[in-house]
């Protein structure tokens, strides 16, 4: 009770002193207490003690002194110290059941224990609850003794005591032991992890530590403008092995490694494949290096395969299909496909050996499928860097959603193939236009000029761009996106083809499959070297026909959207510009109103009397100079009219005469590619005929001849 | 269209580290952006009292009163804006052009000193390119392109968190602008320059500058009636800011200003990424007054 009583409670203690407890004192309870009290025993001292006393007694007559002071101001406060006194009462009362109670029990057990010998001085005492609860005589006491030991079982006990320590200490050393070994591969293994860390750290692989879990450390391999999904992806956890080595986790994504294939299949069957990469050897599989490279080319694979499927769904009025997970691409009418499909590269290089199939691979097909292959990638590859510009540049207002265009990586393809396509069938038209004429002793040849917008740049740029503006976007195209630039939108090639008469065709072909999708366009432009002389085309009829030289007027555009359209026009080009051909041998007679060239009419009335023998003297029929195909020669002397027709058609020249008196029928001459020639005599030239059929020696033929496999029979009737 | 926007300020100590956040926040490569900023106001104020003065009974037609109130209206300063390039300005004794270069490429110097692609690049022209496209002439002022700008009083804060405010801008790709300005009935006032960078961020235009001014001329340091012909060299540029601080403007702009999903689209952006950018820089709304573009 040495802290100063607090002012207005009671400090009344109604409790008996505590019994001074012998243990309380003895040393070892003292000693904790006093380390307890005043810390170890150096910090205690006699002085610090003695200073200590000193205070104490100091502050004691503060208090004392205090107490006086406030007795005086707690007098007058007698009605709270009454409600004080009561309160303590009824503690004191409280107090005072409680050990009446107490005794009460401890009676009521010892009365119960003796009830068992003494039940009737017991019953007195016992109280009437506990005598209802409990029957009499029901606890009882007895005395045990201790068991006594022998010696040898002494000795044994603290045998198997000492045993069960050594045991104990021996475990102990052990798992001691064990934890330092552990402890030291822990420390080699964290230590081989921390070495391929930087390893690939030092390759230039970003390392960072994984956004969910922050203690694990990750790496990014993922290309940064990938669709979102994959772009995700390109990040694996790195984490520890058992002994050190790094698993490259990837979530849940698959581990196996896959790649795009491309198989080329004629007539269904498989042609040609492009090449796989190379499962790699156990021994190099290992290096962390080499699983970052698998899963970022993996991921390419998986990530370009699911952009051409996306955009082989918009593509579906193209002749693009996907079934069973396979992109097919029809390639125009022959029976050959593409197909485009995303195999694991393990299985692929695994299955190519058991294909019955791959002994009718070509190198030819090998290398288009490689090729598309490797296009396919750097397309990709394209489309990542036109996103990371098209992400620079401001961006246009918010306005309502537009939806992601998929990357164009099949359209150009398909632009090219369909491209190759038209160059190709129109080659083999050429040919066979070409062919027939050149068998036919006149002149007439070709020359392709192909992919002409692509040898050139042509960069479309904006109306309003400043000159930084324009330097910045420069900046931004690099040399690989520049060449891939030419690739992308439309092709162009040009075909100049020479026909006889001085004719000379310009046909451009252009491919574009972007909106709005035209297709393949061929445009066909006439070109005349001698304009006095040469047939008109379509919509050059009023110009051509007037007196005066032609206006400078850019060649006429004729536009076709199918090599069938283009066969028939070129065609009947070719007719009329051998009928003028034919004119041109000879000079038309010095005399008469026909030696203005360009005449447009033409009657035999005006023809001055006399036969004009051999090839000359054929004029167009019905006067249409230029678009008629068909030729007649007035022999006045004999009042007759021979008529010649030709007909120009892909593979073969036919020239027809005969006469018009109404008995005659055709006589058929053709040529064709190979410059065999039927109905004819063998290798004649068209310069022969012609002036056989203008020598009316030569007797047209009497009988209607017909032809053997073919196109048409003759009619019978004379000629209109 | 409308503009939604938010401000924050960076002392130039911190420019380089805050461009190289934005950058790697966006993952693109920053921008660099200098802009010659024209300023033109009305000739002549109209009037501040409408023609029918006294209680007057005639009721007046429908285009009459839109005439009327567009008279009665505010007027507002235009802007025309054109970029230049570094390029463009001349050289300065003891300060070279490489000077300067070198000193912008500072900004995008990553931590291995490799030379992340700035201006120096620029300088290099694609070898596909034409050379005569990126290596720039000296500036040409009657060549210069400029857009037409109106920025509207921003919307009275409180009732968004960002400042927005209708905008509109127009391209002038051919003819003489500053004829075109003076037959508008504007004359010109003052211009700056504006030097920064640009990092695109979603739909955000983040742009991090500082407002340059042109030296006092030392012929006649009163007003200047028409911009001026030629820029000065670039070391003689003025901040506006003597301390040189940068200013981070992030906006985001929407095409119909009516449409409160196409708003919102932009505001949550911008919240975003105020959000992102708390503990880096502290985005906030602009002063309304501050940005008030009305002639007093």
């Amino acid at each position: 009770m040495d802290s100063p009583a607090p002012t207005n409670t009671l400090s009344l203690s109604l409790r008996a002193w505590p019994a001074s407890n012998a243990s309380a004192n003895s040393l070892s309870s003292l000693i904790p207490r006093i380390n307890e009290q005043r810390g170890h025993f150096r910090h205690v001292t006699e002085e610090g003690l003695l200073e200590e006393i000193k205070a104490a007694e100091s502050s004691d007559d503060t208090t004392k002194l205090e107490e006086t002071q406030e007795e005086g101001a707690g007098v007058d406060d007698t009605r709270s110290r009454k409600e004080e006194l009561l309160l303590a009462r009824e503690e004191i009362a409280k107090q005072i059941a409680q050990a009446y109670m107490e005794a009460y029990h401890a009676l009521d057990f010892i009365s119960l224990l003796l009830s068992k010998e003494t039940p009737r001085v017991a019953e007195i005492s016992l109280s009437p609850a506990v005598q209802q609860l409990v029957p009499l005589g029901c606890l009882g006491a007895d005395k045990i003794a201790a068991p006594q030991l022998s010696p040898e079982e002494l000795r044994g006990q603290e045998l198997v005591s000492r045993g069960w320590k050594l045991q104990a200490l021996e475990t102990a050393t052990e798992s001691l032991s064990n934890s330092a070994d552990r402890l030291e591969k822990e420390v080699e293994s964290e230590n081989r992890y921390w070495v391929q860390i930087l390893a690939v750290r030092d390759k230039g692989w970003s390392v960072c530590r994984l956004p969910r879990e922050r203690h694990t450390l990750g790496v990014r391999f993922g290309f940064g403008e990938a669709a979102a999904e994959f772009k995700e992806r390109g990040l694996a956890a790195l984490r520890r092995g058992e002994d050190g080595k790094i698993i490259l986790d990837q979530g849940i994504a698959s581990s196996q490694n896959k790649s795009v294939r491309v198989q080329m299949r004629r007539n269904g069957a498989i042609t040609g494949t492009s090449t796989i990469p190379e499962v790699p050897k156990p021994e190099e599989s290992d290096s962390v290096e080499n699983l970052i490279l698998q899963a970022r080319n993996s991921l390419y694979e998986e990530e370009l395969f699911y952009e051409l499927s996306r955009e082989a769904r918009q593509l579906a009025n193209q002749g693009v299909r996907t079934i069973d997970d396979t992109i097919i691409l029809s390639l125009g009418d022959t029976a050959a496909q593409m197909l485009i499909d995303l195999v694991p590269v393990d299985e692929a290089t695994g299955t190519e050996s058991e294909y019955p199939s791959s002994l009718q691979h070509t190198d030819d097909d090998n290398d288009i499928a490689q090729g598309i292959a490797l296009a396919l990638r750097i397309l990709l590859s394209y489309a990542h860097r036109v996103n990371l510009k098209r992400r620079s540049q401001p961006p246009p207002p918010i306005d309502r959603k537009r939806p992601i265009q998929p990357h164009s990586i099949l359209h150009p393809i398909l632009t090219h193939l369909f491209h190759q396509q038209a160059l190709r069938a129109l080659k083999s038209l050429l040919d066979s236009l070409v062919g027939p004429v050149v068998a036919a002793g006149l002149q007439a040849n070709y020359t392709f000029d192909t992919y002409t917008n692509c040898a050139t740049t042509s960069p479309i740029q904006p109306l309003a761009m400043t000159a930084a503006q324009k330097a910045r976007s420069a900046n931004m195209i690099t040399p690989a996106d520049a060449v891939v630039d030419r690739f992308k939108d439309r092709l162009e090639s040009i075909a100049t083809v020479y026909f006889p008469g001085c004719q000379t065709l310009t046909l451009e072909i252009h491919t574009s499959l972007h909106p709005p999708t035209l297709g393949t366009e061929y445009i066909i432009m006439t070109k005349h070297s001698s304009p006095s002389t040469a047939p008109s085309s379509i919509g050059e009829e009023t110009h051509k026909n007037s007196q005066h030289q032609p206006l400078p007027l850019p060649p006429p555009r004729v536009r076709f959207n199918s090599v069938n359209e283009t066969a028939l026009h070129l065609s009947w080009t070719l007719s009329r510009s051998i009928v003028q051909e034919i004119r041109s041998f000879t000079p038309p007679p010095p005399s008469g109103p026909l030696t203005a060239a360009g005449t447009t009419t033409t009657t035999t009335t005006t023809t001055p009397p006399g036969d004009i023998p051999g090839e000359a003297g054929w004029e167009p029929l019905g006067g249409q100079q230029g678009t008629t195909t068909e030729l007649q020669k007035n022999f006045p002397q004999r009042a007759q009219i021979r008529r010649m027709k030709i007909e120009a058609a892909p593979g073969r020249l036919t020239l027809r005469w005969g006469e018009t008196n109404g008995k005659a029928g055709w006589k058929v001459h053709v040529w064709e590619e190979e410059g065999g020639v039927r109905g004819g005599e063998p290798k004649s030239k068209l310069v022969d005929v012609v002036r056989d059929a203008g020598n009316w020696s030569n007797k047209a033929p009497l009988l209607i001849r017909r032809h053997d496999d073919d196109e048409e029979l003759l009619s019978s009737s004379p000629i209109r | 269209m409308h503009e939604l926007l938010l401000y924050a300020q960076t002392p130039p100590s911190r420019h380089n580290q805050l461009l190289r956040i934005l950058s790697g926040i966006a993952g693109t490569q920053p921008q660099r952006v200098v802009e010659r900023h024209l300023i033109f106001m009305p000739r002549k104020l109209h009037d501040s009292r409408g023609q029918q003065v006294g209680g007057t009974q005639t009721v007046q037609n429908q285009q009459a009163q839109a005439l009327q109130g567009q008279l009665q209206g505010e007027l507002f300063h235009l802007q025309l804006v054109g970029e230049i390039d570094d390029e463009q300005f001349p050289n300065e004794d003891g300060r070279t052009l490489e000077g300067i270069k070198a000193q912008g490429d500072e900004v995008m110097r990553d931590a291995g000193g490799r030379d992340v692609e700035t201006r120096a690049q620029q300088g290099n022209p694609s070898p596909i390119e034409p050379l005569g496209d990126a290596v720039e002439r000296p500036y040409d002022f009657d060549k210069q392109l400029w857009s037409l700008r109106f920025h509207d009083l921003p919307e009275v804060a409180g009732r968004r968190p960002v400042t927005s405010r209708m905008i509109s801008s127009v391209d002038i790709i051919d003819g003489n602008a500053i004829e075109f300005m003076d037959a508008l009935g504007y004359k010109y006032v003052s211009e700056y320059v504006l030097e920064g960078h640009r990092v695109i961020h979603n739909n955000l235009i983040i742009l991090l500058h500082r407002i340059m001014l042109f030296p006092p001329s030392p012929a006649n340091g009163a007003s200047i009636s028409s911009p001026r012909k030629s820029l000065p060299p670039y070391g003689s540029l003025l901040p506006l800011d003597p301390s040189g601080g940068y200013v981070l403007q992030a906006s985001a702009r929407v095409q119909d200003g009516t449409k409160p999903e196409s708003i919102n689209l932009g505001i949550n952006e911008l919240r975003a990424f105020k959000d992102m950018m708390k503990g880096v820089v502290e985005l906030e709304i602009g002063d309304r007054l501050a940005l008030d573009t009305r002639v007093k």
